[in-house]
């Protein structure tokens, strides 16, 4: 399994669309960084000028920890398309360019050839946040330097201490990293019923806007769903940077987007299998 | 017999009376020259913020202060204090000729004999509306106070004083503030799939509480003027 | 010859909802052979092809090789087996040489340089080995493909219309390399082609197969070497000739008349005889064509589908 692996890993470093993913997330963070270097304290003031009515602010607030968490931000929308980039190339991809017949005549089960793509989109991304971090936590402290992180949420201000921050950034990496899985192995689903990598890519996009959409929107008729959908669960790394931390809720997405992961893999596993390659 | 007893009782108790301050200018003037006697003082001070809506865990950072007005706080992490510092106090108090004092009465806090003194600002322009101090005649310190500003509201605090008495300077502060009208920042970003929480206990109080723990005061040791340069947020 | 076929396939049928694309479809090859698999365009040879290599699930039959069935012993026999469907594709932002050794690991060796040089220069593309594929022509694509699915040197190779698109110098170098394959190094190979005089020149056996049935099947010599000949015979205006025909012992042979050609079937040693007759008779011959009976069936297939 780990020489497939192997193989598929091979085949998405070959890809130039793989560096897309690398390239963008490099210029976003560049642009933050520059723009909250060039302007983060008037940038600042506009976010506390309420409290400042009220209250003293004292220390350092715009650091290389508040830069990372305003960067982070960005995994609501940006990276997962960034992965469904590549995962909804990895099957559709292969029966466009007609290899998917050479693969799948080869002496490897259609659950292995799925399982190792799915494994290789994982390391893909797991690569592309690791770059994110470095970028967003270590590049930006080193500019910004350290300090206390300001959280501010729409009902509540949160400070977290300087000491204190290095786990939950890094936690927060982890359960981002399983939320982007999820949206691997949903746009690897969707590739395995398509010819061409365009429609997974567009269609996995399509189900986390849907989805973000019915999550935000106030309709009671909605509530009852809202707690399934795996787009609640993605922005859950948020509360790692809470005071207290509700780490049952934390529990419980991670089962949710677990579970997601182990359906859309399934789905796909099973639809492989079923598939007539006529391509 | 029992009449002289009485006259004299009577003389003891007016003589008594007088002897206790009225004279508002006075208290003040006496409690300016006890907190005169501090040049500049050094002191490490944990931050302790109680306030609805905020999530902040105590704050330890030093404090520094230089005659007349200079006063900045040091702090190795975000530290939320209330507008109207110990400071603020001090120097409302300085200016004799900004307002005018008024002794409202004597009174007990907390074992302790006080006068309670109202000032009133002469100017309009001026940001507080009125202030009203329990003052310790005995140690000349401000026990109580309770400032009105156009722009922060109400803000009271309560000062307990230790081994540093001497020069007004205060063991603990606690700041209680009116936070009906806070209203949260901007978010720095959306707030996604943040459903209408309920309200805690804590959240729905209108009231919250800074409590400043000083110790270790360096007092009348010299302190550089760039100390006080204002660094970024 | 094993007793065993290599490939056997027993009333196999494919149906795409109510299209029946293979319909209860039997073959064996034996090992050894060079197997012709011919039939007009959607006759269903590539449905088939893909069904034995598991691309494809039969919706009823069974499907064995080398002795065992298909989809209990996949892996098995897939790793014995080469093969290029169709035109044969690959990754086009790789080399031809990552290319060759990414399809051998995943048939379950790792292939050395020196391997992948040999195979290389054997098919015809030394030199070639570290340029992308997208440069690649047809033909060279084609040659890659050969290479692709001998590398792991599998027992039985299965190829879907190889010349599709090669040039006539191409046809005839691929032919040289599948008898060597087959003649020196004993493999088994199968190949797909609706080109009948190219599998008459390369096959030992064949199959013709339309609408998903077989129609025929048995040894190339069997099939087209039979004793009767249609010969068209074309001379110069002359209406004598039908009453010449008529007065004489071909009557019996002749399948049509007319004032310019005579058809008749005809043994391969009564060409010759009947030519002379005509000449005898001052007929003036302008030429002769011979069609096997089953050539022309083929060929009526085949233009029927168009």
């Amino acid at each position: 399994m780990w020489k497939l692996t192997w193989i598929e890993l091979e085949k998405i470093a070959a890809k130039p669309r793989s560096y897309i993913g690398f390239i963008a997330i490099t210029v976003i963070v560049s642009i933050i960084q520059l723009a909250m270097y060039a302007d983060g304290d008037s940038y600042m003031d506009f976010i506390t000028q309420s409290m400042e009515q009220s209250f003293e602010l004292q220390g350092k607030m715009l650091n290389g920890n508040l830069v990372c968490f305003i960067v982070l931000q960005m995994l609501i929308v940006q990276i997962p398309l960034l992965v469904a980039l590549v995962g909804g190339d990895l099957v559709s991809g292969e029966a466009a360019m007609g290899t998917v017949r050479l693969l799948a005549a080869k002496p490897i089960s259609r659950t292995q050839i799925i399982l190792s793509k799915f494994f290789a989109g994982c390391i893909y991304t797991f690569a592309l946040l690791a770059w994110l971090a470095v970028l967003a936590l270590f590049v930006s402290r080193l500019v910004f330097g350290d300090g206390d992180l300001l959280v501010v949420k729409s009902d509540s201000i949160t400070i977290l201490q300087a000491h204190d921050l290095s786990w939950r950034f890094a936690c927060a990496i982890g359960i981002a990293f399983l939320a982007l899985v999820t949206v691997a192995a949903l746009s690897l689903m969707l590739s395995v019923f398509s010819d061409n990598s365009i429609g997974p890519i567009m269609s996995t996009m399509a189900v986390i806007i849907l989805f973000t959409i019915i999550g935000t929107m106030d309709v009671p008729f909605f509530d009852n769903i809202k707690p399934f959908l795996f787009t609640t669960h993605m922005i859950i790394w948020h509360n790692f940077f809470d005071q207290p931390m509700d780490t049952h809720q934390i529990m419980q997405s991670t089962l949710v987007l677990l579970v997601h992961c182990v359906l859309f893999v399934s789905v796909a596993v099973f639809a492989f299998n079923k598939k007539d390659i006529l391509s | 017999m029992n009449k002289l007893i009485s006259c004299l009782l009577l003389f003891y108790a007016a003589t008594f009376a007088h002897a206790q301050q009225t004279d508002s200018k006075q208290i003040l003037r006496d409690v300016n020259l006890t907190f005169q006697k501090v040049k500049d003082y050094a002191a490490d001070v944990k931050i302790k913020t109680d306030i609805p809506f905020i999530n902040i865990l105590p704050v330890n950072a030093k404090v520094f202060f230089k005659q007349p007005d200079k006063f900045h706080i040091q702090s190795k992490g975000i530290a939320i204090l209330p507008k109207q510092g110990p400071e603020n106090m001090m120097a409302s108090l300085r200016d004799t000729l900004a307002f005018t004092s008024v002794f409202l009465m004597n009174d007990n806090l907390n074992g302790v004999p006080v006068a309670i003194v109202n000032i009133l600002p002469v100017s309009d322009t001026s940001d507080i509306v009125v202030g009203k101090f329990w003052i310790d005649t005995q140690r000349h310190v401000v026990m109580r106070s309770q400032i009105t500003s156009k722009t922060n509201g109400t803000v009271n605090a309560e000062y307990v004083y230790g081994s540093n008495a001497a020069y007004a300077l205060p063991d603990v502060v606690t700041f209680t503030i009116d936070t009906k009208k806070f209203k949260m920042p901007k978010a720095v970003a959306a707030d996604l799939n943040n459903y209408a929480k309920e309200k805690t206990e804590k959240q729905k109080e209108s009231k919250g509480k800074i409590v400043l723990t000083f110790s270790g005061y360096v007092i009348n040791r010299g302190i550089d003027d760039a100390v006080f340069k204002k660094s970024g947020k | 010859m094993s007793s065993h076929p290599l490939v056997q396939l027993q009333s196999v049928s494919k149906s795409y909802g109510n299209f029946l694309a293979v319909d209860g479809l039997s073959l064996s090859v034996n090992k050894g052979d060079i197997y012709g698999f011919l039939g007009p365009n959607g006759s269903g040879k590539s449905t088939t092809l893909r069904m034995l290599l598991s691309l494809i699930k039969p919706t009823s039959g069974s499907i064995a090789v080398f002795g065992k069935p298909l989809m209990q012993n996949r892996n098995y026999i897939l790793s014995r087996i080469g093969c290029i469907i169709e035109k044969p594709d690959f990754y086009r932002y790789l080399t031809a040489r990552k290319n060759l050794e990414l399809f051998a690991k995943l048939s379950g060796i790792t292939p050395t340089k020196k391997q992948v040089d040999e195979m290389l220069e054997f098919v015809g593309l030394s030199g070639r080995g570290n340029d992308l594929v997208k440069a690649y022509s047809h033909g060279m694509k084609q040659r890659l493909g050969l290479a692709q699915a001998l590398l792991h040197n599998p027992e039985l190779i299965i190829l879907d219309e190889p010349n599709t698109g090669l040039d006539p110098v191409g046809i005839i170098e691929l032919r040289n390399m599948l008898l060597h394959l087959n003649q020196q190094q004993g493999k088994t190979i199968m190949l797909s082609s609706h080109v009948l005089p190219e599998i008459e020149l390369i096959a030992s056996r064949m199959v013709i197969i339309n609408k998903g049935k077989n129609i025929a099947e048995g040894s190339v010599s069997e099939l087209l070497n039979s004793e009767q000949l249609i010969t068209t015979f074309s001379f110069y205006h002359d209406a004598s000739v039908a009453s010449v025909i008529a007065n004489s012992s071909w009557k019996n042979k002749t399948i049509s008349v007319a004032d310019d050609k005579v058809v008749v079937s005809l043994s391969k040693e009564e060409v010759a005889v009947f030519n002379a007759f005509l000449v005898s008779n001052q007929i003036k011959i302008t030429s002769i064509e011979s069609k096997r009976k089953l050539e022309d069936y083929f060929m009526k297939l085949v233009n029927s589908v168009h």
